[in-house]
């Protein structure tokens, strides 16, 4: 790094490559070995980097300690907050991955000098194994169609609570425009009995209900907690989804997710650190097939886990997009994260020149043009619940955009996830500014926060929004114990895949 | 030469124009086919074309002068051929500009070899698509209600319908894709303008080259206006298919009503559009001899993407049937099972196996060169396609929520001729621009062989880099 | 045209060899006025454009008084060449030249020095106007003028869901017509009128020829001394282009 001429001279020999044919590979194996040095790209033991897992432990085994703190004073809330952290930190982790898959894939040349990060991050997949253990511990309170569970009782609570608490005059408020419908008042009973009326008669139980926004608020002071027609086919309902939502199936679910991933996380790293030192061109070639295959596990682990662990904590909601739309975070998240990490590391005088303002610009694209996937995949799920309007469907934004705090954060979730980075990175000179992108980079990582945030918090089933102090030390515990495995390995690897044949296009990129 | 954008030979890549073309080479190949003589065979087809498209007329004409009953939709299936034609028009078009928008912002440049060809293609699939709703609302003379021109009522269309997105999304996407098209054209209808011998050529071809006199200052303009082309088009070929998949998707319809519904239809599309492009090719490759451009490598990637696009059908069929089972829905689990057992059976199977299974060959080198296999495999994709719309239009509608109103679509043989006819049109357009227009788009690929490289000629030593302060543009001239 | 063997052979040859040969060729390639006058290429109708037989008068004072002269064409075999002449014409202190190309070089622009390309404010300008004409229009002719309450979606902005599709699509509409003519208007196109299209020679750009042109107009050109400057930059031919006879007052 120190001498810019001997490396220069080292490139320009390394760009003999791909003139070679294969019969020489041998030779240019050998070749390379002496110009880019492993231990050229690993952090020297000075560099803040390479501490940077001691302070990540640390901040990790702190938030963990006060969350445990947190799971005696108040175990649903804690319950929860856990599901919170547990999944912003692991969407990112998951892009990573994606991130990883997606430049295989595509056979990038581009991205190679980045992709090392993406790798080491996605390698720390494995920590949410463990991590994942309080979800398991806690499900009983966070999912109602966990058999005899806290959260099954505590729905109801909150079903009567919410109503009681709406008032007249927050029916009225036109959030969605969808007000009128007075059905969608009552977020956790089913109303459209699916045996006795069907989804075609959905407007039915609104007509018997009357019109006025009035009414489910009586409704709902006169119900029982039991015998009320609604819950009992909530609970029938929850009934037929036995099969699959059931505890022993759902742990077993888990396992495979996350041994799968961790898999992945470590096949990449591996596969790519052992180039690092054999230069052998077939692992780009291998590792592209194997993308090929592991895409499909990636696409479909992350959508069951999606509908297991955020989708079902309300178990008469579905949509089918619902495994899209945690991927576009996942997306959005880890680019932004992978522009973050990368510029920290450059500012200590590493990879200054291997990623620079090229490479930057091809994230920003990306990351803008998964900001806009991510609208567009949101608004195809609100949109059409919302102009469909069939009960059981439309609880979920009903949560969102009927309570106000909620309705301000699903506001907030349009203007801040959307438009203000949409205008702030659509410009060239923006996304090639690089204080600019790293602000819009961490604005758009804050952001993937709180819409984990507001996935999973709106089911804690108290009414309104309330943040609480154990959210904030489960995210730092989480974050904290994951950042500190990943780099604990970034200290110990090269920051660069030194193998990679293509290499020397991504240091030579360009964007024209 | 020490680019390293040369093709890596260790890790599989090929070059994309097979070595040895030249610039000279290129344009003779692909200009000299709107220059040589029409070939018989080209005559033959566009004779068997003028008769679909007179089928159309004839079809068309029928419907107008009796009335849709000729049609076979009726209770309790309104929809039946025309919007699964519609649909499947559009859709087919979607890989044009995927293909000259989406890879070109993707830096993937073997696109250049078939963009052109599959722009065209977009162009005359939408007008196809295009025609159905005009003829679809009975009284084509009130086609004008789609406008939003206040009628003798004073009252104005009703935003709020899908219906009015989707004249707003089909106009719009025929519309820049027709101008996108011709921006790409531009440079090249120059080159047949420079090309032509006979004045009554030049005078055409210049009055369409606007004067284009390759000048970098235009250049730079141009080249600027295709990105931002490219830019919008790429939310815009998202949101034609989306709005089309609105039509269903809002209603309250089991089979119809499901949030999957826009990127669901959008792969399709794009798989739809690349089997046709993909038979296209190979029969235009096989007759003008263009397979140094085209070459197996573009038909392998291509056979990439569709298995990509295939695979994200196959996860929105995957979803739909784990979420009519997981809402725990009667109706969304009858719908479900009736795609599977109910009387059109027989229409869901093509469906799933050409459009989730059969692509799945394409794992295997093989099918993706032998060009026998991919003619078929191609056809079929575009069968099962046509069946995924019929089985989702006709599918949902066939059975009405009380069985009373049970019914069965059965087409007629107008359905059939219209659809025939439409087939015509298309082909019709397609040889016409075969036969004048640049089918491949020359200054483009004379763009990615390597002599296009600046850096790449003799004697210059390619320098790295250095975070891009130093300028590898300002080498020193060699003997100066 | 193009098979020159030296340009291919060149290609194997070290930075030395190429330079040489380069020269060499432009030093016998490189046509004076009166070779070129006797070059088959030029055909009839270049009979007059050589330079040393126009009117002293005329050439001293080019692109000021009599608009005769109107460019110098210097043509390169490759695009490579064509930049550096590109470059050094820059160096030099010319500004109104142009490189005609067959198709768009990469690094050209910044060889010319020219600046970004404004398209895009263009762009986002019309877009934002797209956006709001059809919200203005949606909700002026569904909520005001004759409001429609369809689905229980109230005839108001908060059914905006139900906008956005059509708000879209004008945007992207408005946004491509802004490109295209945004660019015809940048580039002065159409105009199927311009001197260069009298050189027969130029008919190439549009195959695989590669073309400096340097206007008279520019402060910096002297017939001779531009010319000497373009066949310094290895050109395989330099051409002088008059203005149609058609536009002489």
């Amino acid at each position: 790094m120190s001498d810019d001429n001997e490396k220069k001279t080292e490139e320009k020999k390394v760009a003999v490559v791909p003139k070679a044919k294969p019969s020489e590979k041998a030779d240019i194996a050998a070749k390379n070995t002496d110009k880019h040095k492993a231990g050229e790209y690993v952090l020297r033991e000075g560099n803040t980097w390479a501490n940077a897992w001691k302070f990540a432990a640390g901040v990790g085994a702190l938030g963990l300690a006060l969350s445990a703190a947190g799971w005696m004073n108040d175990p649903r809330r804690f319950a929860f907050s856990y599901l919170f952290a547990f999944m912003a930190v692991l969407t990112p982790a998951l892009g990573t991955l994606f991130f990883v898959l997606q430049q295989h894939l595509t056979s990038s040349g581009w991205s190679v000098t980045i992709r090392r990060t993406a790798e080491l991050f996605a390698s720390g997949l494995i920590v949410f194994a463990i991590l994942f253990l309080p979800v398991w511990m806690t499900r009983a309170k966070l999912f109602p169609w966990v058999e005899g569970g806290e959260a099954a009782r505590a729905e109801v609570g909150h079903g009567e609570a919410a109503a009681t608490h709406t008032t007249a005059a927050e029916l009225a408020q036109p959030a969605t425009g969808q007000d009128e419908a007075p059905g969608q008042r009552r977020p956790q009973h089913e109303p459209a009995g699916a045996e006795m009326t069907g989804p075609g008669a959905d407007h039915a139980p609104h007509a018997e209900h009357g019109p006025g926004a009035h009414e489910p608020v009586l409704n709902a002071n006169e119900r029982g907690e039991h015998g009320d027609p609604e819950e009992l086919e909530a609970e029938h309902t929850v009934h037929l989804k036995r099969g699959y939502l059931n505890e022993g199936f759902f742990g077993i679910r888990a396992i495979v997710y996350l041994a799968i991933w961790a898999w992945l996380g470590f096949a990449f790293l591996g596969r790519s650190t052992k180039q690092d030192t054999t230069k052998d061109p077939k692992i780009t070639v291998g590792l592209r097939r194997f993308s090929c295959a592991a895409v499909y596990l990636f696409g479909f682990t992350l959508t069951f886990a999606a509908f297991d662990w955020v989708m079902s904590l309300e178990p008469l909601w579905y949509s089918t997009i619902f495994g899209v739309y945690v991927f576009a975070g996942c997306a959005v998240s880890a680019y932004a994260l992978l522009i973050l990490v990368t510029m920290g590391i450059r500012s200590s005088g590493v990879l200054v020149k291997e990623i620079n303002v090229e490479h930057y610009h091809d994230m920003g694209k990306l990351m803008f043009g998964f900001v806009v996937f991510w609208a567009y995949i949101a608004f195809a799920q609100f949109m059409l619940i919302w102009y469909a309007a069939i009960p059981e469907e439309v609880q979920f934004f009903h949560l969102r955009w009927d309570h106000g705090p909620w309705a301000t954060v699903s506001l907030a979730l349009i203007g801040l996830n959307f438009i203000v980075p949409f205008f702030l990175i659509i410009s060239r000179n923006t996304k090639r500014r690089l204080g600019v992108l790293a602000f819009g980079s961490a604005w758009l990582f804050i952001m993937h926060i709180v819409d984990v945030y507001w996935l999973v918090m709106p089911n804690f089933g108290q009414d309104g929004f309330n943040v609480s102090w154990i959210d904030l030390v489960c995210l730092l515990g989480v974050g904290g114990a994951y950042l500190a495995v990943v780099l604990y390995r970034m200290s110990t690897t090269p920051l660069i895949p030194i193998g990679d044949p293509r290499l020397q296009r991504a240091l030579q990129f360009e964007n024209a | 030469m020490a680019s390293p954008y040369l093709p890596i030979r260790e890790i599989g890549e090929i070059p994309l124009v097979r070595e040895g073309e030249t610039f000279q080479s290129i344009t003779d190949r692909i200009a000299r086919v709107t220059e040589d003589k029409t070939p018989r065979n080209w005559w033959i087809a566009f004779g068997i074309s003028l008769c679909f498209l007179g089928l159309l007329g004839v079809c068309v004409g029928y419907l107008l002068w009796e009335g849709v009953g000729v049609w076979g939709n009726n209770s309790p299936s309104y929809w039946g051929w025309d919007i699964t034609n519609f649909v499947w028009w559009i859709g087919i078009g979607h890989a044009g500009t995927l293909i000259s928008a989406i890879l070109f912002i993707f830096r993937q440049k073997w696109r250049t070899s078939i963009n052109r060809f599959s722009e065209a293609m977009t162009i005359f699939a939408v007008m196809c698509a295009g025609l159905y709703p005009g003829i679809h609302v009975g009284r084509a003379w009130y086609a004008y209600y789609m406008f939003p021109v206040p009628n003798q009522m004073s009252i104005w269309p009703n935003f709020k319908s899908p219906l009015m997105w989707d004249i707003f999304a089909v106009s719009t996407y025929f519309t820049v894709s027709l101008l996108f098209w011709y921006v790409g054209l531009i440079p090249d209808l120059a080159t047949l303008r420079d090309r032509s011998m006979n004045p009554r050529r030049q005078k055409v071809y210049g009055f369409l080259a606007l004067g284009w006199r390759g000048s970098n200052r235009a250049w730079q303009h141009y080249e600027r206006a295709y990105l931002i082309l490219a830019a919008i088009s790429t939310p815009l070929v998202l949101s034609v298919h989306s709005v089309v998949s609105f039509d269903f998707a809002t209603s309250v319809l089991p089979g119809w009503h499901t949030t999957i519904f826009p990127p669901y239809f959008v792969a399709g599309a794009v798989y739809s559009g690349f089997g046709l492009v993909m038979t296209l090719m190979l029969v235009a490759r096989l007759i003008y001899g263009v397979k140094s451009i085209v070459t197996t490598q573009h038909l392998e990637l291509m056979c990439k993407v569709m298995l990509l696009t295939s695979s994200l059908v196959g996860y929105a069929y995957a979803m739909e049937f784990f979420i009519a089972y997981y809402s725990g829905n009667t109706w969304e689990r009858a719908w479900a099972w009736m795609r599977i057992t109910g009387p059109y059976w027989w229409a869901w199977i093509p469906m799933v196996g050409f459009n989730a299974v059969l692509p799945q060959l394409f794992w295997f080198k093989f099918f993706r060169t032998n060009l026998a296999a991919l003619m078929v495999i191609s056809i079929l994709v575009n069968v099962g396609m046509w069946f995924e719309r019929f089985v989702i239009i006709v599918g949902s509608t066939y059975h009405d929520f009380i069985p009373g109103s049970w019914g069965y679509f059965r087409p007629t043989i107008i359905d059939i001729g219209t659809y025939a006819g439409t087939m015509g049109l298309f082909f019709t357009l397609f040889l016409l621009f075969l036969r004048w227009l640049p089918m491949i788009a020359i200054a483009e690929v004379k763009g990615v062989i390597p002599a296009s490289d600046p850096h790449g000629e003799e004697g210059h030593e390619y320098h790295s880099n250095e975070g891009g302060a130093h300028d590898p543009d300002l080498e020193p001239v060699p003997g100066e | 045209m193009s098979d020159d063997p030296k340009n291919k052979q060149t290609r194997k040859e070290g930075l030395e060899q190429a330079a040489r040969e380069a020269l060499e060729r432009a030093g016998t390639e490189t046509k004076s006025p009166e070779d070129a006058k006797t070059d088959p290429m030029t055909g009839e109708k270049r009979k007059e454009i050589d330079g040393p037989k126009l009117p002293p008068e005329e050439r001293g004072a080019a692109g000021k008084k009599t608009q005769k002269l109107a460019l110098l064409l210097a043509e390169y075999p490759t695009p490579g060449r064509c930049l550096h002449a590109a470059e050094k014409l820059r160096a030099a202190g010319y500004t109104k030249f142009d490189a005609h190309t067959p198709f768009p070089v990469h690094g050209m622009d910044r060889a010319m020095g020219l600046r970004d390309s404004r398209l895009g404010w263009i762009v986002i300008t019309a877009a934002l106007t797209g956006t709001s004409c059809a919200f203005l229009m949606m909700w002026w002719m569904n909520c005001i003028d004759y409001p429609l309450i369809i689905g229980g979606k109230p005839a108001s902005v908060s059914s905006i869901a139900s906008m956005v599709p059509i708000m879209f699509e004008l945007t992207i509409l408005f946004s491509a017509f802004a490109a295209v003519f945004g660019m015809f208007a940048m580039n002065k196109i159409p105009m199927h009128h311009h001197p260069i299209f009298e050189s027969d020679r130029f008919r190439a750009f549009s195959t695989g020829k590669f073309f400096i042109s340097v206007e008279a107009q520019d402060p910096k050109f002297k017939l001779e001394k531009t010319r000497d400057f373009l066949e310094k930059t290895h050109a395989d031919f330099v051409e002088l282009v008059l203005e149609p006879a058609a536009e002489h007052k």
